[in-house]
């Protein structure tokens, strides 16, 4: 057999080795080779050297903190947001409505009355300033 | 057979969640938190990035359940979802801002896991050395064939499963997967 890198059946022979689907007599002659062949040897052995690499365990707290979340999802937006949203909305909508009602009255732009009386005003200023001094 | 009888409750306990059955979320909870964080931390290279994403995982099983059909394995999609977001993760430079090194004590205060039966200290760094290297060549590889390799290798899933999970051939997946191992098996030939 040539090797599994050489192989171009090479990844399928590998795959159905690790997985043990490989026929019986197609295993038994990889075996046979990587015992002569270095490279396909170690193609075999690396599963044992991969098996040094452990995951830590999961945290005691794992589960507690899931459920917290799923929790927290299932309450209406109100009760999520709580207080601390609750407290800066309500004093928000009181000071816009504080604004609303001290809103001064509009000015009033046309008055014929008043101007009248103002250019009336400066009428009788004129003729009491001395001639010249306007 | 035995396999095939969990799958299959996987898919019953995940229908019945659909129903509002919160118990056969615990269980499958039960069954499987440990799997998906150990995939994921070997993913990412870090307990709490991992355990985040892992939650993130169980949380969006848990808000697809309405409409769960089951119309592939429970854990090719479960894997699917963790591995979409480990690669994700990885992406964005989370792995990076959390990075840990495996000769550093992790956040918590506990040394990265070795495996059992390791009883003097040198033993133990022997072990600690080796499981740091098998790490480092790992996390050297492309993103697809970690994933691969690693739901192959540490999670027992069949090539077959793992293209139904990363969404490619099964020709694709058997490439990946070789070219994996064979990279391995150069990065590690010194430690068989």
């Amino acid at each position: 057999m040539t090797c599994l890198r050489e192989n171009e059946n090479g990844a399928d022979l590998l795959i159905g080795f690790l997985e043990g689907t490989l026929p019986e007599a197609a295993r038994n002659e990889l075996v046979a080779h990587a015992a002569e062949c270095s490279e396909c040897g170690e193609m075999l052995a690396v599963q044992a050297t991969l098996d040094a690499y452990e995951a830590p365990e999961v945290s005691a707290n794992f589960d507690a903190q899931l459920y917290a979340r799923i929790g927290a999802d299932k309450r209406p937006w109100w009760q999520f947001t709580g207080w601390k949203m609750a407290i800066p909305a309500a004093m928000a909508a009181m000071l816009a409505v504080g604004v609303w009602i001290r809103q001064p009255e509009p000015v009033a732009v046309d008055h014929p009355q008043d101007v009248q009386q103002l250019e009336q005003a400066l009428e009788d200023l004129e003729l009491l300033m001395p001639a010249g001094s306007l | 057979m035995e396999v095939a009888a969990t799958l299959e409750r996987d898919a019953q306990l995940m229908l019945r969640v659909r129903d509002g059955d919160e118990t056969s979320f615990a269980i499958l909870l039960e069954r499987h938190r440990s799997p998906v964080v150990h995939f994921v931390y070997r993913m990412v290279g870090n307990q709490a990035v991992a355990e985040e994403l892992a939650q993130e995982v169980f949380f969006r099983v848990y808000k697809s359940r309405a409409s769960y059909e089951p119309t592939a394995k429970f854990t090719t999609w479960l894997y699917r979802i963790a591995s979409h977001l480990a690669l994700n993760a990885i992406r964005d430079g989370k792995k990076r801002k959390y990075q840990q090194s495996l000769d550093q004590e992790r956040p918590d205060g506990t040394e990265i896991q070795v495996p059992d039966g390791e009883t003097s200290v040198e033993q133990r760094m022997v072990a600690q050395v080796r499981a740091a290297e098998v790490r480092q060549a790992i996390e050297a590889l492309p993103d697809k064939q970690r994933a691969a390799v690693l739901m192959h290798k540490y999670q027992g899933l069949g090539y077959a499963q793992i293209s139904a999970t990363l969404e490619v051939s099964e020709s694709a997946t058997k490439s990946l997967l070789f070219r994996a191992y064979e990279t391995l098996r150069v990065r590690l030939a010194h430690l068989a």
